[in-house]
């Protein structure tokens, strides 16, 4: 058998026609069919294991063929389908049928958040108890970074809510939105994922801090979206909820 | 009950929809196997999940993404994967697939078919013995369920027994596989088992299959989505009688039922292994 095997029947997986002498086989195009298909649901399958709020939004039918589209462009390049479907929301943006639901791509990319979080390294958050032994002198200089599984989104829809009630509540019935800017994070700082909208300052200040800046630095950024911003209890809260790398060395 | 000495035991898949049924599970003897590619994530709930099981069960990686079959040698970061997986769960057992399923990057995610070459054997002896070799450990290699001749040069059972000879590896039996393959290409079992080194065969495993809904019975698909079929408990009743008994593993990847409902399945296979061992115990 030549070389060529292989990439004959890469040709044939991805909905060409089966070539070389295997081809002439009883029933090939049955046979052939068992092997497309396995490689393509394996793909469909996986996304929609990752985006399961979008799936549950447009149905099984819809999501589908949306799905398939992805992968024939944008196959599987680890040998892991867990993380599967980086772009996908990008294609949900630029997929012709999805566009009666100009809000399904954030939709996706809070579903594709949550499974980073959920899959990030493990790490101890900085707590309040942490920086307790400071001295407050020290504080505007703090570096801290973010935790690793934080995510800050900076979404063109405000759909956090219609996201969560869908992904995990009941949904109340259809929710007409106008398009509007709307900030949130998901993070996880022991064992489950949590989420939940940000001021657009807060995100500012947590984005910066993600960057590597200091807390004074941060605090400046977000002072210009908002004169009000108060940095005090934004550290507060990030210190509450687990947002703040722990390593403070 | 009391356990008989020396027979293995049953153990079955395990997914996450089953992880606290599994770490619940008291069963004498139940082990676990999963795909170690579920499992080759940076960190969260999952790996945690795993680390509590392992501590209750002995657990066995099966994987499915090194394409030792392929035209390449196996990807280098999926081995490394492979290591820390290793390290952290302490493994009974390791084992792999006789198919291929990546080439230039692109990762199909399905077992596919390898041609019974001289070529294709060189080349799937060479990666076995890498993945051997940077793993410190045999790996058992599981024979194909098949749907296809592709101008194979010589059967399966003189390819697998080649590879044993070769790189000291052992055996997975897929009784499933066995069956759905000899079914689809008009072959004997008994001819495969006859030609197959017995003593390498470190692990079995049952599974169920389904019509092709084309061609109906005269194409089995090796699903993973139903109950082990009556032809096969047939058939691992006729090969653990010819073999011995190993350890074996009901395994189910769709159409997910309860982990009490694989745990009967699992019981069923544990008497047969019993009777195997003490044949008085299968009609007490």
């Amino acid at each position: 058998m030549p070389d060529c095997f292989y990439s004959d029947f890469a040709v044939m997986l991805r909905g060409g026609a089966a070539s070389g002498a295997w081809s002439s086989h009883p029933d090939i195009a049955a046979r052939c069919a068992i092997y497309r298909n396995n490689v393509v649901n394996s793909a469909i399958e996986a996304l929609r294991a990752a985006y399961p709020t979008v799936n549950k939004l447009t149905g099984d039918r819809f999501f589908s063929p949306m799905a398939k589209a992805h992968w024939q462009n944008n196959p599987p390049q680890t040998r892991t389908m867990t993380l599967y479907g980086a772009g996908f929301a990008a294609h949900v943006r630029d997929y012709a049928p999805a566009s009666t639901l100009p809000y399904l791509a954030d939709i996706a990319r809070l579903d594709r958040a949550w499974l980073e979080a959920m899959h990030a390294p493990d790490a101890v958050p900085c707590w309040a108890r942490t920086v307790a032994a400071m001295a407050p002198q020290e504080l505007p200089n703090l570096a801290p970074g973010l935790h690793p599984s934080v995510r800050v989104l900076h979404l063109d829809w405000p759909v956090h809510a219609v996201w969560s009630a869908h992904r995990f509540g009941q949904p109340a019935g259809e929710t007409r939105l106008a398009p509007q800017a709307e900030a949130v994070i998901l993070y996880r700082p022991q064992t489950d994922v949590f989420s939940a909208r940000l001021t657009a300052a807060d995100a500012i200040f947590l984005d910066r801090l993600g960057a590597g800046a200091s807390l004074s630095t941060a605090s400046a950024a977000a002072l210009v979206e908002d004169p009000f911003f108060d940095a005090a209890k934004a550290f507060g809260d990030a210190l509450t909820a687990g947002y703040l790398a722990g390593d403070l060395t | 009950m009391t356990h008989p000495d020396m027979s293995p035991f049953a153990g079955v898949s395990l997914k996450p929809e089953h992880f606290r049924s599994a770490l619940d599970a008291r069963a004498d003897g139940l082990w676990l196997e999963v795909h170690p590619e579920n499992y080759m994530v940076e960190g969260g709930p999952r790996l945690r999940w795993l680390d509590a099981i392992r501590a209750e069960h002995p657990l066995s990686l099966h994987g499915v993404g090194l394409s030792l079959g392929g035209a390449d040698r196996p990807d280098p970061e999926h081995l490394e994967r492979w290591v820390r997986l290793i390290e952290r769960y302490q493994p009974e057992r390791i084992s792999e697939h006789l198919a291929w399923s990546a080439l230039d990057d692109v990762w199909f995610a399905d077992l596919l078919p390898v041609p019974m070459t001289r070529m294709a054997l060189e080349r799937f002896c060479r990666n076995v013995d890498i993945m051997q070799t940077r793993l410190g450990r045999q790996v058992l290699i599981e024979n194909p369920a098949r749907y296809l001749r592709l101008g194979d040069e010589c059967d399966e059972a003189e390819f697998l027994a080649e590879t044993v000879n070769r790189t000291g590896c052992g055996l997975l039996l897929d009784v499933n596989n066995l069956y759905i393959s000899a079914h689809n290409l008009d072959t004997d079992p008994a001819h495969w088992l006859a030609r197959i080194p017995q003593d390498a065969i470190g692990e079995i495993h049952l599974a169920g299959h389904e019509p092709d809904g084309a061609l109906g019975d005269k194409l089995l698909i090796d699903t993973h989505g139903t109950d082990v079929d009556d032809s096969v408990w047939a058939l691992f009743a006729r090969v653990i009688s010819e073999i011995g008994p190993r350890p074996t593993l009901i395994e189910r990847d769709a159409n997910l039922p309860t982990f009490e409902h694989l745990m009967a399945e699992r019981s069923l296979a544990q008497r047969h292994l019993d009777s195997v061992c003490r044949p008085e115990a299968a009609h007490a």
